[in-house]
């Protein structure tokens, strides 16, 4: 296995003086997909606000080698662009070209790319997140609840896209509650449980799989 | 809403058929009113409507492109972000009597720059207001997206903060010029620029009741007509952009 790109050291992060994260640890290597799963209000999405530089941990350590993509949990698209400008966002601001029609046909939305987000359904805003994040040249992608609202082709599209990106030679991490999916892809599942959060369990290899939890 | 503007019509023009025969010495008739019109002249109607609607715009306009300008540079500078919040609270203290007048002396009565400038003091508040608590919100709401594509800031500004604060920017346009159109109003009231404004006093000095009434309702249907056909259309039409 490659280098270490995602590196979390003793995360603690507390809302409103209650710990919400306490001394979470985990790390993905280069060609490496990893899970993140866990109840509601665990803190995962807060993780990889860390990670992202948007939230700060109160101690602890969280870094990511190279450069890095998100999927957010929300969609963020900007109403006032079409789909294909939000795709294309990250381009258009370093002034390089860009053609959202390839991944936009992987993930099935290439009909709705000249529409506003709030002309298409949840799914295709959904699918255009996901699609913008992967447009950003990144060493690391990180996945936030990636499958929600989305039908079994393009799950399976998607898992397809993640396996090639850690196939060749991305670090991949994906936070979801779908655990059939995340179990199909990941090599190593990170179960966050408890208030506060912690590593409760990592699952590796025949580990991973129905009746896991 | 139509029959909103029927109700209202129909009170306004009950009221003043009935305060016109009630204080006829003080009140003239509708029909009395109307003439005034066509023996004022329908140039001078016409002029005095463009000139009014001229210095209102112009001023709205300049302070639209203030704001605009203030909100970028706020980007740039916490220190000209806390400059900003104490300006708008110190033109907001200032009296518009004391912005006419003010103007007036600097720019003479004559000249139209006085009632331009007066109406942007009065309509800058709101906006900037508006435009800074909305790009506030906007900020923060997209703070992840902004994490991840690392705009600068000027891109940050064309891309998100002009085209995300325009529906909060064009309700508060609205509101900023009806004002911008009321206030136009007093500082050519003060002034020998023309206008509604200098019209609606000059016939008061004349002692043509008629002529008051005439340039006062001119005023009402300008204002009205401003919001209803033009702004009230803008509005709904960027509210799709709302986050």
């Amino acid at each position: 296995m490659g280098e270490t790109l995602v590196l979390v050291r003793g995360i603690e992060k507390s809302f409103n003086g209650e710990k919400i994260l306490e001394g979470i640890s985990l790390e993905v290597k280069r060609g490496e997909v990893i899970g993140l799963v866990g109840p509601n209000g665990t803190g995962k999405s807060t993780l990889v606000k860390i990670l992202a530089g948007v939230e700060r941990p109160e101690s602890g350590e969280a870094s990511v080698k190279g450069s890095f993509s998100v999927v957010y949990q929300e969609d963020y698209l900007l109403p006032w662009k079409k789909l294909k400008d939000n795709l294309c966002l990250w381009a258009k601001f370093r002034g390089k070209e860009c053609d959202p029609l390839g991944v936009a046909k992987k993930l099935g939305i290439e009909g709705f790319l000249n529409k506003y987000p709030k002309e298409v359904s949840g799914g295709t805003r959904r699918k255009a997140s996901i699609a913008r994040a992967l447009l950003v040249d990144f060493d690391v992608l990180i996945l936030d609840e990636p499958f929600t609202g989305l039908d079994q082709p393009s799950k399976e599209s998607l898992l397809s896209i993640i396996r090639e990106l850690a196939n060749s030679g991305k670090a991949v991490l994906v936070v979801s509650h779908q655990l059939e999916e995340l179990f199909s892809v990941a090599s190593r599942v990170y179960v966050l449980s408890g208030r506060p959060s912690k590593v409760r369990k990592v699952l590796r290899g025949e580990g991973l799989g129905k009746g896991a939890l | 809403m139509k029959r909103g503007w029927f109700y209202l019509l129909m009170f306004a023009l009950v009221s003043w058929i009935a305060l016109a025969r009630l204080y006829p010495a003080l009140v003239p008739g509708i029909a009395e009113t109307l003439r005034f019109y066509p023996e004022a002249g329908g140039s001078l109607v016409l002029k005095s409507t463009l000139l009014t609607l001229y210095h209102s715009l112009v001023g709205f306009l300049v302070a639209f492109f203030l704001v605009g300008v203030s909100i970028l540079l706020a980007l740039y500078s916490a220190e000209f972000k806390a400059f900003l919040s104490s300006l708008n609270v110190f033109i907001q203290s200032v009296s518009v009597l004391v912005w006419t007048i003010i103007f007036i002396m600097i720019f003479g009565v004559t000249s139209s720059i006085a009632p331009i400038l007066v109406t942007a003091m009065a309509s800058f508040p709101a906006m900037l207001s508006a435009g800074i608590s909305s790009s506030e919100k906007l900020l923060e709401r997209y703070r992840p997206l902004i994490a991840l594509l690392k705009p600068s800031r000027l891109q940050l500004y064309v891309h998100f903060i002009v085209p995300g604060t325009l529906p909060e920017m064009v309700s508060a346009g609205r509101v900023a010029l009806g004002i911008a159109l009321r206030i136009s109003v007093v500082a050519e009231a003060f002034g020998s620029a023309g206008g509604l404004g200098y019209q609606l006093v000059y016939s008061y000095d004349l002692g043509v009741k008629a002529g008051v009434f005439a340039w006062a309702l001119l005023l009402v249907v300008l204002m009205i007509a401003l919001d209803q056909l033009i702004l009230g259309r803008l509005e709904e039409w960027v509210r799709r952009w709302y986050w």
